[in-house]
């Protein structure tokens, strides 16, 4: 096995934190996906209007919900 | 005489067999006609990220599921004409599929599997368009 230099051990770390990095970048993108009859998706482009509309849907539906069960679990509290 | 003997024994063997395996090679057996209160339910335990669904009628009507989700659900089915939709935010992910004459919206923790939820999406919306013929 070959030995790595201090200076690969080095670049092999900056490229394990660049990753890291780009994938919870990636985590917390926000996407729209259409899908057509076949299941076959598609990514719409952010700027798009149907993407902001769906992104601007989707918050308040996830919003919705998350208000739903707090109201949910207060009147389980108060009972 | 032996060979009429014979040919009961495989025409009944048949019969058995079609009976036994005839609702697996049904093409409408497993997708069975659903209620919109069943269909909610299935769409829950799609997976476990799964926090709420909701059933619509085409035009949004809400046919189960919280009410109070309803113009929410319809502005993401407005958003775009594809049959199904993939919406997500840092907050969650948001699926939504229609047929003919029902939609159906699925609100999810991130992490949940597109594919499995929107195959299941696909399955309930068969099941509640067979419900209707």
């Amino acid at each position: 096995m070959r030995r790595r230099t201090p200076l690969a051990r080095m670049s092999a770390a900056v490229g394990d934190l660049a990753a890291s990095l780009r994938r919870a970048r990636d985590a917390r993108a926000e996407v729209v996906r259409i899908y057509d009859a076949s299941g076959h998706g598609h990514t719409l482009g952010a700027d798009s209007k149907e993407a902001k509309a769906a992104l601007e849907a989707a918050m308040r539906l996830i919003d919705g919900v998350a208000d739903l069960r707090k109201l949910h679990e207060n009147d389980g509290d108060s009972r | 005489m032996n060979a009429v003997m014979r040919a009961a024994a495989t025409v009944s063997s048949q019969a058995t067999f079609e009976n036994v395996t005839a609702p697996y090679s049904r093409p409408e057996a497993m997708t069975s006609a659903l209620t919109p209160a069943d269909a909610r339910a299935r769409l829950r335990a799609l997976a476990p990220q799964v926090r709420e669904a909701l059933v619509l009628t085409r035009r949004g009507r809400v046919l189960a599921g919280p009410r109070a989700l309803a113009p929410a659900a319809k502005d993401l089915l407005r958003a775009t004409r594809a049959p199904a939709v993939e919406a997500v935010t840092g907050g969650g992910v948001v699926f939504a599929a229609r047929s003919r004459r029902h939609a159906a919206v699925v609100v999810a923790r991130r992490g949940a599997l597109p594919g499995p939820v929107l195959f299941g999406l696909r399955r309930v919306l068969q099941g509640l368009e067979a419900a209707q013929e």
